[in-house]
């Protein structure tokens, strides 16, 4: 399977799976439950809230009714969730099982709600858009706005390479000036439900239907925005938001800017063979152009592949592609390390799923502190690589060994 | 061993035709075996006696015993079964039945096995009997009312499926005249158009009703009646029958032209 055109379940998990006091429970067979645990466990091996009903042959043929009801009443035991969202794969959207039957036996108990995710319903992106705005229906309501500016953030992945150490930079940069009410892929069902009560969306790209439900029930404005890779990522940010609220952000752009320069100074000589350097990108929309600027405007690589995760992106002819290219870097999911490996350059690894790296040290890839780290990481690789096709230390040239 | 499966629109008799053939190969010392693909699982009624376990009942729900039941003249009576109406997914049901019962071996000494399958092959489940060597030859049971011969033409395009990738073949239609329209000459029509033949006639008649009321066939329950006879000879035919045919399926428009002027008159 290649994630870049996986399936509605995959994408209604990602965007389920933030709120982290809701147990996800899928109704399909157990390699839904594999595929979406195998990705995210890489990330947080200490975040279990899942559960799935492992529909056998015997739930084809007799309904899988009674294996929900049964998975449901473990989950509860299991987990005392505040929620439980079921997300149903193929086999019961197949055989017609009465999901919403069985959930209103259990509506009195807890919050419990569904997301149909049958693969031949649609592929990701459509799972992850349907599956928010399904959440925010029975979740939002139309409140009163909070005094102080409040934003809501939406568009980020939970079993994203990075998430927390980026929100993290993302609440930094933003500084005290503005209030995050709700990031969708790290937040609470309260922190849910209070979106209604932001003055403001940052769509990174991904959650748009949410951000036009709560534009047309709550009043909220939306900005679409890339990813904030970058200094110029992170001040266009700070920009989209002191105007939208009349805020003033030029003291956190010049410390951001300082900070981020005093430590690109120590890495100068590397830098410079930056200028040029051909590179590929592959990723969504929000994160492959926010980052193709970065690389481009910030460190002078120039980008001679581009693959845009959207409808139409065929991956093979992106491939074929890259492999006529001149790359020397390139950046995209595990998924990529195939291209990586033919063509002996270094992958950089920093879009779902990343499932070959964990991230637990405090090293955002967002912002300037994220610039720092991205060029730490791009020159490790490349060091690393000493094997690699045009290695700066060639093991048989330099006898390192 | 002969292999023959039953299908047909949905109360059109399939079942008590089943039935009665199966006794009447028994009375004739054939060994014998009934499965019946319908979670109704009603098929081996008048054979047993009584509705038995179904093997999906069997393996699924863990219950204890065979997933067979001798019936008349030790007939194998085995019944697929499958879910509750409205529920779950019958056509897995039959093909995992099946994989169950050929993983058992229950038919290997029988000389002749017929299926009764569900009214029409509503889904690729409904088909399995056509697959995979389960069965050879294909009867379809239907009455000369235009709904039947609509349905019937409807399961020779997925005997015509099966039949250009492998062995099945249709080897005759099995004309019911119980409908209030005994139009035998348009069953005769289409089974022409088709490229096929009527095997076989069984005439309205008021033992059949009177026998299933005891869970009994004919053959069992009044063996010296004509209806009888009809059955005795129809299992005779079937059993001499050599036809194996490709069917040439109708469009609708082609199946409602054939039908009209008998309907009209």
């Amino acid at each position: 399977m290649k994630c870049y055109d996986s399936c509605r379940l995959f994408g209604a998990y990602q965007a389920i799976s933030g709120i982290k006091d809701n147990v996800v429970l899928l109704h399909s067979v157990v390699g839904c439950n594999f595929g979406t645990m195998g990705f995210h466990l890489t990330r947080d091996m200490s975040d279990m809230r899942q559960s799935c009903t492992v529909v056998s042959d015997k739930n084809i043929i007799f309904n899988g009714e009674s294996s929900l009801r049964e998975a449901i009443d473990n989950a509860i035991e299991l987990y005392d969730p505040k929620s439980i969202t079921i997300i149903s794969g193929c086999v019961s959207s197949i055989i017609g099982d009465d999901i919403a039957g069985v959930l209103s036996c259990y509506k009195h108990i807890l919050q419990i709600y569904y997301i149909e995710g049958a693969g031949f319903k649609g592929k990701l992106e459509g799972g992850y858009e349907d599956a928010l705005l399904e959440l925010a229906k029975n979740l939002v309501f139309k409140e009163d706005k909070f005094n102080n500016p409040c934003i809501n953030l939406l568009g980020l992945n939970y079993d994203d390479f990075k998430l927390e150490e980026d929100i993290e930079e993302i609440k930094r940069i933003l500084g005290n000036k503005v209030e995050i009410i709700c990031v969708t892929a790290d937040c609470t069902i309260e922190e849910f439900s209070n979106m209604g009560k932001a003055h403001l969306n940052i769509v990174f790209k991904r959650g748009r239907k949410l951000a036009e439900f709560l534009k047309s029930n709550n009043g909220i404005e939306y900005l679409e925005m890339d990813y904030p890779y970058g200094i110029k990522g992170a001040n266009d940010l700070l920009d989209a938001v002191g105007n939208f609220f009349d805020i003033d952000f030029e003291a956190e752009k010049n410390i951001m800017m300082t900070q981020t320069l005093k430590r690109m100074k120590k890495a100068y000589g590397y830098l410079q063979s930056f200028y040029g350097l051909p590179i590929c990108i592959f990723g969504q929309e929000g994160r492959a152009i926010g980052l193709k600027r970065f690389l481009e405007e910030e460190l002078g690589m120039d980008v001679v592949c581009l693959g845009i995760n959207e409808e139409g992106f065929v991956m093979e002819d992106f491939i074929e592609k890259v492999y006529e290219s001149d790359a020397a870097l390139v950046f995209g999911s595990s998924f990529e390390g195939d291209i990586a490996d033919r063509l002996e350059i270094p992958l950089i690894r920093y879009h779902y799923p990343v499932f070959d790296r964990i991230s637990i040290s405090d090293t955002p890839y967002l912002g300037g502190r994220g610039a720092v780290n991205i060029v730490e990481d791009i020159l490790h690789y490349v060091v690393d690589g000493r094997k690699n096709k045009g290695a700066l230390y060639n093991e048989e040239d330099l006898c390192l060994r | 061993m002969k292999k023959i499966c039953v299908y047909g629109k949905g109360g059109i008799g399939k079942s008590t035709t089943v039935a009665n053939l199966a006794a009447a190969f028994a009375y004739n010392g054939y060994k014998t075996a009934v499965v019946g693909c319908d979670p109704k699982a009603d098929s081996t009624r008048n054979l047993t006696g009584r509705r038995i376990d179904t093997v999906l009942d069997i393996i699924h729900k863990r219950k204890d015993g065979d997933i067979f039941v001798l019936g008349y003249k030790d007939i194998v009576c085995i019944e697929a079964g499958g879910p509750s109406p409205g529920t779950g997914c019958a056509g897995r049901g039959i093909v995992v039945a099946l994989e169950e019962i050929d993983r058992a071996k229950l038919l290997k000494d029988r000389d002749i096995v017929i299926y009764d399958v569900l009214g029409d092959v509503v889904c690729g489940g409904f088909s399995a009997p056509l697959r995979e060597n389960v069965a050879d030859d294909v009867y379809i049971v239907t009455t000369s009312d235009f709904m039947s011969l609509y349905a019937a033409n409807n399961i020779c395009k997925g005997i015509e499926k099966y039949a250009r990738e492998g062995t099945v073949r249709l080897a005759g239609i099995i004309y019911n005249g119980r409908s209030s329209l005994d139009s035998e000459d348009m069953v005769y029509e289409f089974a022409n158009r088709i490229g096929s033949k009527v095997i076989g006639k069984i005439p309205m008649s008021e033992y059949i009703s009177k026998a299933e009321v005891c869970r009994q066939t004919v053959i069992e329950k009044y063996p010296g009646s004509d209806i009888s006879r009809v059955f005795m000879e129809l299992a005779h035919d079937v059993m001499e029958n050599s036809l194996g045919t490709i069917p040439e399926y109708l469009s609708y428009e082609e199946v409602e032209n054939l039908c009209m002027p008998y309907l009209k008159n």
